[in-house]
């Protein structure tokens, strides 16, 4: 999907850091007690968070509940120490230089997923750690919604000033351009969005790409929709409420959003 | 030549430039905009403006280059000229890796792709980069046919560069040689290079330490009879001490390789007739330990400093690296200095920008490079646009801060360091040895402490050396910090020199040490200098076998100091030797005692203390006194710093005055720093 010529240009540092500040629901890491083997020999005993147990016995992988419970975390992990040492190796086999980056990522998290599965015993099951992605149907997905030569948007305001930004550009398959709102010199505004939109699909048209789809939201209610449980929900409502919109709006985003919201309860 | 290098800057032809520059992408930028870049660029009172040239984008096909010649983006002889007729010097980049945030970080793929241009692990596997926009292999530093390839570029690039050097009367004042050179960020001890060119580098490197494979043998305690028998460790498995110099010596190999491609790097270009300009390597953003040799390198290399990209938060990290750095470059630079940030980066606001040239300064920073001074494609937030105009925000707060550094004479200022906090290298390669996960990069791992990736084996001491070296370092800095005295970070790589000109030396020594540095202790005491060791006095050298050039000077104890840990001071005809019997413990009660005690032995004053969490440092120059300080936190404070009576000090940023009464109250807002000159009243 990312092409290895990807134009990223005039991306406005507050837009940048407000995008990647945005809410991402609430977060409770998980507490593990790792375990290292060299042959029959624990080497290392770590508690993460909480740092190495000095003076670790560790009398077999038979029964790791009780050490689960005496170290107070959600996994225990033992695994060989020269496990990091395979992981690096498969993950490097598995990258083909031809392929784009997202692919190659995958590959790498593919394999390393299947080895930490297959050489690790754990307890009480190994943790998710990064969900099942199917690249061959996310690509086909993305070629079915996004026309290449266009790009989608994200734009979110506080009051008259624009707070973040992103328009992404598609062409050839493959993501090609990135910018914000500063590629047209309109990073700070003022600009009241639902008069402004207009403006910025012309110039969007004109001097980036038709913009496909964009999303335009107030800021609280772009960080509440991002917070909740069912984010899709409150985007329609937003969008009943004028605190949020999606223009241009194609008929298959529509459709897609509505089944999301309806039938997987989002 | 005609360029001199000074702790302060630069002196050319006689005349003093501050190593003060900022970073522009020539071919990043349409030609149309280079003047209003290079004239907004000097408006921010910079005198050198650095730029890459890259070979990927230079070479359109095999041994076929465009200098401008089809692409008027590309002409690099025409922007040094435009930087010159603008009045800027020049200091260029060209690689052969230079990252950029370029896809295959500005290699051509050809080159990539060759497999005998390629690193590789100790599976005999390509080493993978996954950068963004495409993951690459990347290519060994001892490949003879990645010389070749580099040795086509360098040649066609000289080409372009050799007229345009100084010494012929254009603006280039100086080349970097490479970019992070660093096995691509992957330092870790047994991720690689396994290639052959590296394997061949390696026993090389045995047999002009060994002479010949039987005494490599039997230092290795294995039976050989030609060095290419001998593999390099892909693990540590160690039990004893008498296992130790098989991994010692892959370490400083380590070193050795990075380090001589550098060296290899300089000749070339003068070779080429690139000469007598200032020769320059840069470090990632990282500490200086193994496989980095800062000392070393600088003897083939005029200046090698370290890339700075911080957060606020990343105080401790910046302190560090900076000491670290202040204490054994010539000139303290950082060749990349944030000014804006790289898109897949975590976020660098200007505030971050701020704290972070602020706390460098404060801790001994001399020379700047602000990358990107230009913005371009893949980067964010710099002070100067592409098309050429000004960043709101960004622009102005660089300006005032080179405006601050010329004014107020900042870079002229030297630290006041009574204390050298020396770290053996032998340790330090013990401890990056000693890893469990030999792949893992030590130096994205800086805020791990060492306990949870080494074995902790005692190998036969009575210490956990590859542990307690690093803990020791860090329980005489905190202390000492606490305590309100100002010390050096030294490298043992530096020798003698870098211990003189101190009061006292605090130096961790377990019960090994190489000879050169049991050595440069020994002289230091005979030559009337202070010596702080402990927790052994070492009894063997690198080899492992006997040898204890400092027994001697530990044989009539002359009294215990009162302190929790026992420590004895020792009666030598010339200089003072103090001995801690225990490791001390990082930020423990028992260390600041201790090493207050010492301290108070040996006479050595704090100066301008103030209590945590504020911190200070103190610079002097022809009689000026400045004092640092700074509130690394998100609460305001107020520091209090004994002046004296009649004594002023006078913030020379903001041009306010605090002071009259003996015990001065200064109000620190979060995350600020204070330059401050005392004055009389």
């Amino acid at each position: 999907m990312l092409s290895p010529d990807v134009q990223i240009v005039d991306i406005d540092g507050r837009h940048w850091k407000n995008l990647l500040d945005l809410p991402n629901g609430p977060k409770r890491w998980s507490t593990f007690l790792l375990i290292f083997m060299r042959d029959d020999e624990c080497v290392k005993a770590l508690r993460v968070p909480g740092g190495p147990i000095p003076n670790f016995e560790f009398v077999g992988d038979e029964n790791l509940a009780p050490l689960a419970k005496k170290y107070g975390v959600d996994y225990v992990a033992v695994a060989p120490v020269a496990l990091l040492r395979r992981v690096f190796s498969q993950a490097q086999n598995a990258v083909r230089r031809a392929d784009d980056w997202d692919q190659q990522i995958r590959s790498m998290v593919t394999t390393v997923s299947a080895l930490v599965r297959s050489e690790v015993r754990w307890y009480p099951r190994a943790p998710r750690f990064v969900p099942k992605v199917d690249g061959e149907k996310l690509g086909g997905w993305i070629e079915r919604l996004w026309p290449d030569g266009t790009a989608i948007g994200l734009f979110a305001f506080d009051g008259t000033r624009p707070h973040t930004s992103l328009i992404v550009g598609k062409e050839g398959g493959k993501i090609t351009r990135m910018t914000t709102l500063d590629y047209f010199g309109m990073a700070d505004g003022p600009l009241h969005w639902p008069v402004a939109q207009g403006e910025i699909y012309m110039r969007c048209r004109d001097e980036f790409l038709p913009l496909h789809v964009a999303f335009w939201f107030e800021r609280e209610s772009l960080e509440e929709m991002l917070a909740g449980p069912k984010g899709l929900s409150y985007f329609h409502l937003a969008c009943k409420r004028r605190r949020a919109s999606m223009m241009p709006a194609p008929f298959k985003w529509r459709a897609l959003l509505w089944a999301a919201r309806v039938f997987g309860g989002r | 030549m005609s360029i001199e290098i000074l702790h302060s800057g630069l002196r050319i032809d006689g005349r003093p430039v501050p190593l003060l520059s900022g970073s522009m992408h020539y071919w990043r930028v349409r030609p149309t905009h280079w003047e209003e870049c290079l004239l907004q660029l000097k408006g921010l009172g910079l005198p050198i403006v650095t730029t890459y040239v890259p070979w990927s984008v230079h070479e359109v096909e095999r041994d076929v280059f465009d200098f401008g010649e089809r692409d008027p983006q590309k002409n690099l002889a025409g922007f040094v000229q435009l930087a010159a007729e603008l009045g800027l010097f020049v200091m260029l980049r060209p690689g052969p890796h230079i990252n950029a945030e370029l896809t295959d970080f500005g290699f051509p793929s050809r080159v990539l792709d060759d497999v005998r241009v390629q690193a590789c692990g100790p599976d005999g596997e390509p080493i993978i980069l996954p950068a963004a926009p495409k993951a690459f292999p990347a290519p060994s530093y001892a490949s003879e046919k990645f010389w070749k390839e580099m040795e086509g570029w360098f040649r066609a690039a000289a080409g372009i560069i050799e007229p345009l050097t100084h010494p012929n009367g254009g603006p280039v004042v100086g080349l970097q040689c490479d970019n992070e050179l660093s096995y691509f960020f992957r330092t870790g001890a047994y991720d690689q290079d396994y290639s052959d060119g590296a394997l061949a580098a390696y026993h090389g490197f045995l047999e002009e330490r060994y002479g010949d494979a039987a005494t490599v043998g039997d230092a290795y305690g294995i039976g050989v009879t030609n060095f290419r028998e001998i593999q390099p460790p892909t693990e540590f498995a160690a039990k004893a001490a008498f296992s130790l110099p098989y991994y010692l010596d892959w370490m400083e190999f380590r070193e050795r390789l990075l380090g001589g491609a550098l060296a290899r790097m300089r000749l070339l270009w003068e070779s080429m007739g690139v000469r007598d300009i200032l020769f320059t390597h840069n470090l990632p953003t990282c500490l200086p330990g193994t496989p980095f040799n800062i000392p070393r390198d600088e003897r083939s290399l005029h200046v090698v400093g370290i890339d700075f990209y911080p957060r606020r938060k990343d105080y401790p990290n910046v302190k560090q690296r900076t000491r670290a750095l202040e204490g054994v470059s010539r000139l303290p630079f950082s060749p990349e200095f944030t000014a804006g940030a790289y898109q897949l980066w975590p976020p660098l606001t200007l505030e971050d920008q701020e704290f972070a040239a602020m706390a460098t300064l404060m801790h001994g920073l001399r020379g700047y490079n602000f990358y990107m001074a230009v913005e371009r494609e893949r980067w964010y937030g710099s002070p100067i646009t592409r098309t050429g105009a000004q960043r709101p925000g960004a622009y102005e707060s660089l300006r005032e801060f080179v405006a601050f550094l010329k004014d107020a004479e900042m870079l002229e200022l030297e630290m006041e360091a009574r204390v050298l906090l020396l770290a053996p290298r032998i340790y330090d390669r013990l401890e990056k040895a000693a890893t469990l996960f030999g792949n893992l990069p030590p130096i994205v791992m800086e805020d791990v402490p060492p306990e949870y990736v080494v074995s902790e084996h005692p190998l036969g001491f009575e210490h956990c050396v590859q542990i307690e070296a690093s803990r020791m370092r860090r329980a005489y800095q905190t202390a000492l910090e606490e305590l309100g005295i100002t010390y050096r970070l030294g490298d043992s790589e530096s020798r003698l020199e870098g211990l003189r000109g101190h009061d006292i030396v605090l130096c961790p020594t377990f019960e090994f040490m190489d000879d050169a540095l049991q050595s440069d202790l020994v002289a230091l005491l005979e030559g009337g200098g202070a010596l702080v060791m402990g927790p052994a006095v070492p009894n063997r050298a690198e080899d492992m076998k006997e040898l204890s050039r400092l027994d001697h000077y530990v044989a009539r104890p002359e009294k215990k100091l009162d302190c929790a840990i026992e420590t004895i001071s020792f009666n030598n005809p010339h200089g003072a030797l103090y001995l801690l019997t225990e490791p001390l413990k990082p930020g423990s009660k028992e260390a600041r005692e201790c090493v207050a005690r010492i301290m108070t032995d040996a006479r050595v004053r704090p100066s301008f203390p103030v209590a945590p969490p504020c911190e200070r440092t103190v610079f002097r120059h022809r009689g000026r006194t400045v004092v640092f300080v700074a509130n690394p936190t998100d609460e305001a404070r107020v520091a209090e710093l004994p002046i004296g009576d009649g004594m002023v000090l006078r913030d020379l940023r903001e041009n306010i005055s605090y002071g009259g009464q003996p015990t001065t109250r200064v109000p620190m807002r979060p995350w600020h720093i204070r330059a401050m000159e005392v004055l009389p009243c």
